[in-house]
Order: structure tokens, then sequence, then C-alpha cells
């Protein structure tokens, strides 16, 4: 990077903040605007982030400014990925393959990072939550999903 | 009599059946995640938000009020038996408390605590009582105009308090007003920022954001840095403190107390800060400052009896101007809102039985936690060695179905993932979740009465200023970034002075 970033956390901070807001600026445009007295669907969106977008370009020049450097940790990406990974399948399986199967995925997956080392402790804990689960929801509580 | 009258209706509704029990399963639940690792009442809050949906609207309120302090007190538990402090607010808890149980004093000090805690819970609901009245007649002088700079205060004051960079978080605000602007505009009837899915007509699901921003976000985080573990070292020995115990402690209870329901009445000062406030006027004020830090029992009688009474008198802002203190309380007000109960000054007119039940079923709970904890504090310090990954399982997996139950979508599923992503996200960048959470909540009724300020004025923005009300307010909200934008002075200092 060519300047110095000393807050490397505002600053990419400010940086999501400005692409959000430029995102929702352009998009609010597209809606009818209006005026004051009669404010059409795009009026209080355009103001709002008009006012994200300032404060995005607030925090990155406030990120140059600041003294004490500030650096981000590595990201743990494989955490990230696996767990939600697991949400995702949960709700990619959930209706089509029953809650069984879903549940599977999301916990198998979540805990992929130790399923070797642990595999006994991991299976039960498996077993036990889908029998928790199914016994809470959809024979206590009635919820409306297949179980397979 | 106003006032007996309303703890009466207060403790009608608190006392039937259903609200007792779910009283009970709040306390219970809040101190069983109070003690277990890695998952504190925010988390227990979002997980079950889409279970309040089919509850009466005061029986989710007492429920998650009971998560709230239950948790909190037990939080002060761990402080004083493993000098872990479970919130926040009680790291100051561990100054003298641990040290007291290093002693052999456990039992003396977690009496006190629960004392202290329950005289100030007792004395809260009465300046509660004292004041409501005022409030709900103030409700008939707010129009458009001052609702709207209400909220702009609201959303500001929130946000500059938890942060170190106050632009940041005011920005979390905006985006939250954003997001809360997806869906059908209410006054045209259009869709706005649907994105082409038609999902998105009712707006987005708060549940899968809070899902998404404090549960699965905070997964994330504990897996990726795992916390530290702690040993229990001390036992209890006798609970009931000898009378020169009494004699030391009675007067910072009585302080403590004071000072916590003036603050909690403030907006935007949580219970963190006056607990630090209360233990460094102990310290000043002691005959000899140097026993603090060693076990003075007035260290753990002053912040404890002050942030309880502080969590209870926060109910005046938080209800009647929609000022929530941190995530645990911005998630009770959308609990509310999923209800249909908007906050502001005519919660207390509009929804009498729910104001004086929930602040009520506060004090009943605090006396079931002493009937949950003191007798059995050595079992629930035994869970705190529940190991984190046979939890986070668990947690995912309710907070799955939770999202998916409330409007049978899959499509809310995987918002709730994309909220996840964004959390961990920002919590690594150190933007905190809670103002935006608020800025959901608040933003439909900031831009319906924006609008109708700006009707009633024919478009002159100069009523925000004309209005007194309204300008108190938004001088209020400057006052705000003014003080906050500042390091916090009051708490770095105490923290340094205890060397901490």
């Amino acid at each position: 990077m060519k300047f110095k970033v000393s807050s490397q956390r505002e600053f990419t901070a400010g940086l999501i903040f400005f692409s959000i807001g430029a995102i929702w600026l352009a998009s609010s445009l597209s809606y009818r605007i209006g005026t004051a007295t009669a404010m059409g669907p795009g009026y209080f969106p355009l103001v709002v982030s008009l006012i994200l977008t300032g404060l995005g370009i607030g925090s990155v020049i406030r990120s140059l400014k600041i003294a004490e450097a500030d650096v981000l940790d590595p990201w743990p990406l494989v955490a990230f990925v696996f767990v939600l990974g697991g949400v995702v399948g949960f709700g990619l399986l959930l209706e089509s393959a029953g809650l069984i199967a879903a549940a599977a995925v999301l916990i198998l997956l979540s805990c992929w990072s130790r399923l070797r080392a642990r595999p006994v402790e991991t299976l039960l804990l498996t077993a036990a939550l889908i029998a928790l689960v199914s016994g809470i929801f959809v024979f206590g509580l009635g919820m409306p999903v297949d179980l397979y | 009599m106003e006032i007996l009258e309303h703890l009466r209706l207060g403790f009608d509704v608190a006392f039937t059946p259903i609200n007792f029990f779910y009283c009970l399963v709040g306390a219970f639940l809040g101190t069983l995640v109070g003690v277990l690792p890695g998952i504190g009442p925010v988390t227990t809050i979002a997980m079950l938000l889409p279970f309040t949906f089919k509850m009466p609207a005061v029986a989710s309120l007492i429920m998650l009020a009971g998560i709230y302090y239950g948790a909190h007190h037990a939080g002060s538990t761990t402080a004083i038996m493993l000098n872990m402090p479970g919130e926040p607010s009680s790291i100051v808890i561990c100054l003298d408390g641990h040290p007291m149980a290093r002693q052999g004093r456990a039992g003396v000090a977690l009496f006190i605590s629960a004392i202290g805690s329950f005289f100030a819970g007792c004395v809260g609901v009465v300046v509660i009582a004292t004041l409501a009245p005022f409030l709900s007649e103030s409700s008939l002088l707010i129009g458009p105009p001052e609702y709207t700079s209400m909220i702009i205060m609201a959303l500001v004051s929130s946000a500059v308090v938890v942060s170190k960079s106050p632009l940041t978080t005011i920005a979390m605000s905006a985006l939250g007003v954003l997001i809360g602007t997806v869906g059908t505009d209410v006054s045209t009837g259009s869709w706005r920022f649907t994105f082409g899915s038609h999902y998105l007509t009712d707006g987005v699901s708060f549940v899968a954001v809070a899902t998404g921003l404090f549960a699965f976000a905070e997964v994330l985080d504990h897996i990726a840095t795992p916390a530290a573990r702690a040993e229990l070292t001390t036992k209890i020995n006798s609970l009931i403190p000898t009378r020169e115990d009494m004699r030391a402690a009675w007067k910072p209870i009585l302080r403590g107390t004071g000072l916590g329901a003036i603050f909690g009445i403030l907006p935007g000062t949580g219970p963190l800060v006056c607990s630090f406030v209360s233990y460094a006027v102990e310290k000043q004020i002691a005959k000899d400052p140097s026993r603090f830090g060693k076990g003075a029992i007035e260290g753990v009688a002053a912040p404890e009896a002050s942030n309880n009474a502080a969590a209870i008198t926060h109910f005046i802002p938080m209800l009647g101007l929609g000022i929530p203190a941190g995530a645990a309380m911005a998630l009770m007000l959308g609990a509310l809102m999923i209800q249909g109960i908007t906050p502001g000054p005519q919660v207390m007119t509009g929804h009498p039985d729910l104001f004086w039940g929930v602040v009520a079923s506060m004090l009943i709970g605090n006396v079931m936690l002493l009937v949950l904890n003191l007798p059995m504090v050595g079992l629930w310090i035994r869970l705190l060695k529940v190991p984190y990954r046979l939890l986070y399982p668990a947690i995912l997996l309710f907070c799955c179905i939770g999202v998916y139950s409330v409007n049978s979508q899959v499509f809310d599923i995987f918002l709730a993932a994309g909220f996840g992503a964004l959390g961990f996200v920002f919590k690594r960048l150190d933007c905190p979740p809670g103002p935006l959470v608020l800025g959901m909540i608040l933003g439909p009724a900031l831009e319906e009465n924006l609008r109708r300020a700006l009707l009633m004025s024919r478009g002159d923005a100069s009523i925000f200023l004309t209005s007194p009300i309204s300008l108190a307010m938004l001088l209020l909200a400057v006052a705000f970034i003014v003080v906050f934008a500042r390091p916090k002075k009051i708490i770095k200092a105490s923290v340094v002075v205890e060397g901490q």
C-alpha cells in the first residue's frame, strides 16, 4: 500500500462502509426520490446512504492519522468456511433431505477439524443432538419439518 | 398512591403462573449460560428470539430479562470464585471478590454480592415507580419532530458509548437503518432494495440478522481464539457474614445503589461505567485505601449494588427512549418490536402490564437467583469445565432451526449465514454489532416520523430546531459525540489505578 495506514482496522471498516453506502446510494437513485413534503421511496435511503458513505470516507481519513499502529490479525479461514459451510449445507438439505440429514451435515462440517482426532465423541455428539432436536422440535413442538 | 397501584399491577402480572414460570426459566438459563464458557446472554437471547414469537409479549420479555440478569449474577459468581469475569461489568468484582475467596471468604463475598444486588434491585424498582408518571405525561408532548430527534439521539448515543472510534460505530447505526429500509415502503407500497428477490419483500428478518451477527459470529470468534481455562482452587466455607462484615458493607451498598440508580437513568451509561465509578468512590473515601485489591468487602458490595440498581433503572431510557445499554438490551428491544411494541414514552401508558410486570418480575427473579445460586454454587462452577467443542455444534443447530421456524423459509438460514460472515468481519474490525441492530429496529420509525414531521412543516427542516424538546434531544446527541469521542478516561483511569 502506498499510504502508511496506521489503523488497518479502521481503514478496512471505512472501505466497507464506503462501498455499501455507494451501492445503496446508486440503487436509491433508481427509486422515485420525491420532495421533502412528499417523499418517494428513495428519499430516506438516499439521505442515510449519503451519511454512511461520508462516515466511510471519514474513517479512512482518520485511519491514516491515528498514532498507534493497529494491525489486523490473520483470518481463520478454515473455521470460517467449515462453520458457515455447515449452516449453508443445513439450509440446502433441510427441505429436500429432511432434518436428520441436514443436522448431520451441519454438525459434522462444523466439527470437521476434530472428526479425525476424536471420531467417537463427535459421532456420539451428532447422534445425541439429532435425537434432542427431533424430540423437542418435531415431536414436542410439532414443527412442520420432515425428519428424513 | 399511584405508585403502589402500579407496583400491585406489576406483581399481579408477574405472579401469574405462566409469567412466574418464564421468569424461573429465564433466571435458570441465564445462570447456566453465565457459567458455561463461550456462551453469554447475548448469544442466548439471539438464539431464543425465534421461540419468543409464539409467546405473549410480557412472558417473552420477562424470560429474556431473566436471562440478562441471571447471566450477570453468574458472572459475579465466576468473578469471585475463579477470577474470571463472566460479563464485562463483573471485572470490578474480580478485584476484591477473588482475593476474598482466596482468604477462604468466598461464601461471604457471594452472600454480600447477592444481598447488595437484591437491595439495589428493590430501590431501583421504587425509583422507576416514582419517575414513571412524569415520563408517561411527557409522552403527550412527543410529536413526529420530537420523536425523530429522539431516535437520532438514541442511535448516536448508544453508538458512541461503546466505541473506540465514533465514526465507525455511528456508521454501524447508519448501516442498520439502511438494512431496515429493505422491503415494502410503508407509505408508497413499492418494493425497495429487494435485489430482485421476492423473499425480501417483507424486509430482512430481524431474527436472521440477530442470529448471524451475535450467535454465528460469536461461535466463529471463539473457535478462532480459544479462551483461557480456569481451575477452581477456592472453597466455600460459610455463607453468613459476620456482624463486622455487615457493618463494613451496608454503607457501600447504599452508596452503590444511589450511584447506580442515577447512572441507570442517564441514557447511554451502562452498568460497566457505574460499577467502575462506585468502586473508585469507595476507594476514595475509605480510611485505608490500601486494603482495596486485597479482599475489601466494600469493593464487592458497592459495585455489585450499583450495577444492579443501574440495570433496573435503565428500563426507563430503554423502554421510554429506545436507548439500550449494550447488545443484550438491544435484542430485547428487537423482541418487543417483533411483538409489535415500539419503544417510546407511550410504552408505559399503552402497555402498563408489560412495563410493570417486567419490573416486578426482576425482583422476583432476583429472589429466585438467591435460591438457585447460593446453595448450589459448587454445582454451577463445575459447569465451567464443559468444553466449548461440545457446546458450539448445539448452538449452531438450535440457531438454524430457530431461524427457519419463524417463516419456514430456508432463505432466512442463508441470510443468517451471510450476516454471520459480516458480523465476524466487523468483530475483527472492532465495529460493535449492537448499534447496527438498534438502527435496524428504530430505522423504520425514524423514516416514518421524519416523513410526518416534514409534512407538518411543509418541508421546512428548521422544525427540528424550533421545537424545544427536539432541540434538546439533538443537543444531547451532539454532547454525546463531544464527550465520548475522547478516550473513556474514567474507565481507563480506574483500570490503571487498580493495576489490572
